[in-house]
């Protein structure tokens, strides 16, 4: 063990083999972009190497991973002005109408899943926080108020929360998605060519 | 039931905590409700949004590059018995320092008191001075008459020297000093800068011995 704190590079390369993806797609939901996701997930792997020696075992070694991923994800946020707060009108939700509820549950698979890439960029960090740790990596509420360092019942309320402000711009960008039939069939064929 | 009344079981049917009776209540509610089923759906969504998607391989390739250059250089150490005699040297070093910092006077309590020391001296080399009337045996007439001329002379000097204390200015304690030290305390003085710059040297020494000492104590810490 004493040589395996002293990080091993192997054995680190080991450790980290099955939570890559989870790190890479937690910086990709919380950078918005696939360039700031590698930055940001390669700094924090690399932290994650040269800070071994901190990792106690008290927590999970995943948990544990997962605080400097968002911590150097929300760094490289606040380096870019980007942590804000949410707007009245999209804390309070959105209430869909039956039609506009089935309009978007007849969408594509794949136009939903780029319906709420857009929607995820527009929630604010402290929200998109909760719905990327909990919702995406399937997190617990423990664990992430452990992360996040705040009372799992705050990370509750912000999840019900951040999960209203999601439909509520989902439904505002379906309008968009669908009011524009030429652009709706651009998007059609460019996913078929996907 | 309204809707509002379901979105408690749709959290906890999420999350995977509702027993049968629940499930099937939440379940015909949905085949009903558009709106439910749209949350429900969209949350599921977000859970698959990354699903069958891969890491970049660019980007697994270069994090796995950076930790291998990030791995130090090996440590070079001493051999033990090495590092066990530069304990013991340093030890050395810092006792004669210590022992060493006993006889300097940092406060300069020795040179506060230049009076009693100077007046010493001068008592001193009273006493070691030959008398001025001894003259050495075999002087010729010509040197007798030479140093009688040369008491003259310096009886000339005293008078004047007297005149001048007379008429000048009290003397400043420094140039009393300066006045008053004979000459051959010239090398007094420079042994004395000699030694406080040993002296000096010395603890010097000690800092730099107990620098090397905590220095020591810090690699075998960190190598523990």
């Amino acid at each position: 063990m004493s040589l395996f704190k002293r990080a091993d590079p192997e054995k680190f390369e080991q450790l980290i083999l099955p939570l890559e993806k989870k790190v890479y797609f937690t910086c990709l939901q919380l950078m918005g972009n696939r360039e700031d996701a590698e930055d940001c997930a390669q700094e924090a792997l690399l932290k994650a190497y040269r800070n071994f020696s901190s990792f106690k075992g008290q927590s999970k070694f995943s948990t544990w991973l997962y605080t400097v991923v968002t911590r150097v994800c929300l760094d490289a946020l606040r380096r870019r002005k980007e942590v804000f707060s949410l707007d009245g009108m999209l804390e309070e939700g959105y209430e869909p109408s039956s039609g506009e509820a089935e309009a978007y549950l007849k969408l594509e698979e794949s136009e939903r899943k780029e319906l709420l890439q857009e929607a995820l960029r527009e929630i604010s960090t402290d929200f998109r926080l909760a719905l990327v740790m909990i919702d995406l990596q399937g997190l617990s509420y423990q664990e992430t108020a452990g992360i996040l360092s705040l009372p799992e019942g705050t990370v509750k309320s912000r999840l019900y929360r951040a999960r209203k402000m999601l439909q509520g711009l989902l439904m505002k960008n379906r309008e968009l998605f669908l009011s524009e039939p030429r652009l709706n069939d651009e998007r059609r064929e460019r996913h078929g060519m996907q | 039931m309204a809707c509002n009344e379901f979105e408690n079981l749709l959290e906890r049917s999420l999350e995977g905590g509702l027993d049968s009776q629940e499930q099937k209540l939440l379940d015909k509610h949905l085949e009903t409700c558009a709106a439910c089923r749209f949350r429900l759906t969209s949350i599921k969504d977000l859970r698959s949004l990354n699903e069958g998607e891969e890491v970049p391989e660019a980007f697994s390739a270069a994090w796995r590059n950076k930790i291998k250059m990030e791995q130090p250089a090996p440590i070079r150490r001493l051999p033990q018995a090495t590092r066990w005699v530069a304990m013991a040297a340093t030890l050395v070093l810092l006792l004669l320092g210590a022992y060493k910092a006993g006889d300097l006077d940092l406060l300069g309590i020795r040179n506060a008191a230049p009076d009693k020391s100077a007046g010493a001296r001068t008592a001193m080399m009273e006493r070691e001075a030959p008398p001025m009337d001894m003259s050495p045996p075999g002087l010729t007439a010509d040197t007798v008459m030479e140093s009688e001329k040369m008491a003259d002379f310096s009886l000339d000097m005293s008078e004047e020297a007297d005149a001048a204390i007379v008429f000048s200015p009290l003397p400043t304690p420094a140039a009393e000093t300066r006045e008053s030290l004979p000459a051959d305390q010239t090398a007094d003085n420079e042994s004395r800068l000699l030694s406080f710059l040993h002296d000096n040297l010395i603890y010097l020494m000690s800092f730099a011995a107990l620098v090397l000492l905590i220095l020591l104590i810090h690699e075998k810490r960190k190598h523990k």
